[in-house]
């Protein structure tokens, strides 16, 4: 099966392609990614590449912009709004990350669900780590009762099959691993799970 | 959803990575995919500074997977989360008041080109809130991110055909909204 042309490439209109074109370029303001390395805990030295201005669009902005249309289009798309903006000063260029705490945080609670989460995979790490599979199979009921829907599930559920594995429950850890290939057959961890039924 | 960095949510602790390997492995994973990530993150509906959190999740989800990840399929890997991520994400971070939050620097030095791209990027985004989420999906990883529709398929684990399906429908709403757009600048335009 062929993919389509993108429509920035070829098939679009103008106002299309400046729109995709302008999505395409947008990029994290440069402070954000040292912050994103602090918090990940690397020292990349990465330097912050300005990419050279990519061949203009076809059609560039300015056509547009000339006739006052976008400016309209602010207006008259989703009612009338001040879509006033202001230059951002030039950045400083970022040899290396500057490694700066993040201001205090007000823990919401979307955020102590995610951090809940963590924490129960993280105990059931653990404990399979310590040979103490009951114990991982524990944190981890306690996990899918907590997060029925959890961001972390597919890993919960590959845990899940190592523990019962682990605790010698071969027959239950194969259905599982049934399971979770049936509902993640493509995913990333779909693999492991086919190398663990191997095993 | 306020995303908020990995690092305020557990604490110091060391990464999950054990091996200068691993940590130039993620590092190489970190430059070639964060923007693709971050901006996905953005399509989705996220501020930038959401969407950089949720990169950083993305990420040390990553670390903590670095084993399971097939060399090759790093980009499908973070991509994936990132789509995970987002959907339990609620828009109520939206962007539509842009500020100075976007980095220009490869954008002409103009003012007035940086406001117009500034309010290209806006207006994208109010384009694209139009498309049904699933919609959403494909057609960003195709049109703005570049991926082919067998990578996108695998990515958030659908059939190709269903992929190809949905990345034509949508095409056709994403055309049919910028027409509409299109009809009504041009009709205020006369009216000046």
């Amino acid at each position: 099966m062929n993919d389509p042309k993108r429509l920035v490439e070829e098939e679009g209109s103008d106002l299309e392609r400046l729109l995709l074109d302008a999505a395409r370029r947008e990029k994290p303001k440069s402070n954000l990614v040292p912050r994103m390395l602090a918090g990940l805990g690397l020292g990349v030295g990465i330097t912050q590449t300005v990419a050279p201005l990519a061949a203009a669009a076809k059609v560039g902005v300015g056509v547009w912009v000339s006739m006052g249309l976008l400016a309209a289009a602010g207006a008259g798309f989703v009612g009338a709004r001040s879509l006033a903006t202001k230059e951002a000063p030039p950045p400083a260029p970022v040899a290396a990350p500057a490694v700066t705490p993040r201001e205090a945080p007000t823990l919401l609670a979307s955020d102590a669900k995610l951090r809940d989460e963590i924490r129960l995979l993280d105990r059931a790490r653990a404990a399979l780590r310590m040979r103490a599979p009951q114990q991982a199979l524990q944190e981890l009921r306690h996990y899918f009762e907590g997060h029925p829907h959890g961001v972390l599930e597919p890993e919960a559920a590959v845990l899940r099959i190592e523990a019962l594995r682990e605790n010698g429950d071969r027959v239950q850890a194969a259905a599982a691993s049934r399971e979770f290939l049936a509902r993640h057959a493509d995913g990333p961890l779909a693999d492991r799970v086919r190398r663990l039924a191997e095993k | 959803m306020r995303i908020r960095a990995f690092s305020s949510m557990v604490g110091p602790r060391a990464l999950p990575v054990s091996g200068d390997v691993d940590r130039r492995r993620l590092e190489q994973m970190f430059t070639a995919h964060h923007e693709a990530v971050w901006r996905t993150l953005r399509r989705r509906g996220l501020s930038p500074e959401a969407a950089a959190d949720a990169t950083q999740q993305c990420f040390l989800i990553a670390a903590e997977r670095l084993d399971d990840i097939r060399k090759g399929s790093e980009r499908a890997f973070v991509l994936g989360t990132a789509l995970r991520l987002a959907s339990t994400a609620i828009r109520t971070d939206r962007r539509w008041q842009l500020e100075d939050n976007m980095d220009l620097r490869a954008s002409p030095a103009r003012a007035d080109e940086i406001a117009d791209r500034r309010r290209a990027v806006d207006l994208m985004d109010r384009v694209l809130s139009r498309l049904h989420p699933d919609l959403l999906e494909v057609f960003v990883l195709f049109e703005i991110e570049g991926l082919p529709t067998p990578e996108i398929a695998k990515m958030i684990n659908i059939p190709v055909g269903t992929a190809a399906s949905r990345l034509r429908r949508a095409r056709e709403e994403f055309r049919a909204v910028v027409a509409r757009l299109e009809r009504s600048l041009r009709r205020e335009e006369e009216q000046r």
